[in-house]
């Protein structure tokens, strides 16, 4: 992943974070292995395909923020959501960003088809590899962390 | 007798969304119907009367596109009006979905003012 494209993220991220939810993203060091303790999260994967370009754009997240995202969204209290209402907020989240950062990197003339996002829970370990490859952009939203990586196959 | 909507995205999140949205306009709002992808849009438009589609166009088992060019080939259904609410930013593609007769285009996420505004304009 570009550099350029981290600074890129971290704008449409935050942008779709507060348009839909009114939650703020920060950008945030990438935290050592020692210092991020692992807590229940989602990844969720998105695939994109234009004439000449293809790649993808994940996204993880706690679970305690997409349960505050679906909240937030649908103006409810976690009590009353309804069930996988948490996986859907972050797949729509992602969903959004995909369009909103294809277009913002390679222009409105270019035709990207997106692929359905799919979701699926991460395991301690995979968490722990996921901090110690440092692939992804690192944000934060609230107090938790929010990992973000875009990869052009080109 | 308020107008009948059909709310068609595989996100429940979307669906419950755009009803609440309606729900809190001024605009009067008879039944509301839901579907999770195109199929299941057009066989809730063969069993009611329905005076608005909302859809969106990345959506599995038939997208919104494939949605709009069946309604189009059936008499019945040509002239509801559809709105689209995507991610979609490409131009062409916009003007692709305004070619299809799609009369308004609405971008995620939307402000509910602005939603509202466009649903107005059309039902009035």
């Amino acid at each position: 992943m570009e550099t350029e494209d981290n600074g890129l993220l971290l704008q449409v991220f935050s942008s779709v974070f507060e348009e839909f939810a009114f939650m703020f993203v920060e950008e945030d060091p990438f935290p050592e292995p020692s210092e991020t303790s692992y807590c229940p999260c989602l990844l969720a994967e998105i695939s994109f395909k234009s004439k000449d370009k293809h790649g993808f754009l994940e996204v993880v997240a706690p679970v305690s923020v997409c349960a505050e995202l679906a909240e937030n969204i649908l103006g409810t209290d976690q009590q009353e959501l309804p069930e996988q209402a948490e996986e859907q907020a972050l797949t729509e989240v992602l969903n959004v960003s995909c369009g909103h950062f294809l277009a913002e990197k390679f222009g409105t003339e270019e035709v990207f088809d997106l692929s359905i996002p799919e979701i699926r829970p991460v395991s301690q370990k995979q968490w722990a590899a996921l901090i110690e490859d440092g692939a992804h952009a690192c944000m934060r939203v609230d107090e938790s962390p929010l990992l973000v990586r875009f990869v052009l196959q080109q | 007798m308020g107008y009948n909507v059909l709310i068609v995205d595989n996100s429940m999140i979307i669906r419950k969304m755009v009803a609440k949205t309606l729900s809190i306009s001024d605009l009067d709002i008879g039944e509301y119907h839901f579907a999770e992808n195109g199929k299941v849009a057009l066989e809730q438009l063969d069993a009611n009367w329905i005076d608005i589609v909302f859809a969106d166009i990345n959506m599995p088992e038939m997208n919104g596109i494939e949605m709009i060019e069946e309604m189009n080939r059936r008499e019945l259904l040509a002239t509801t009006p559809v709105v689209v609410i995507s991610t979609e930013r490409s131009r062409q593609r916009i003007e692709a979905l305004k070619a299809m007769g799609v009369r308004a285009y609405l971008q995620k996420p939307f402000v509910p003012e602005e939603f509202a505004r466009v649903v107005k304009e059309l039902l009035h």
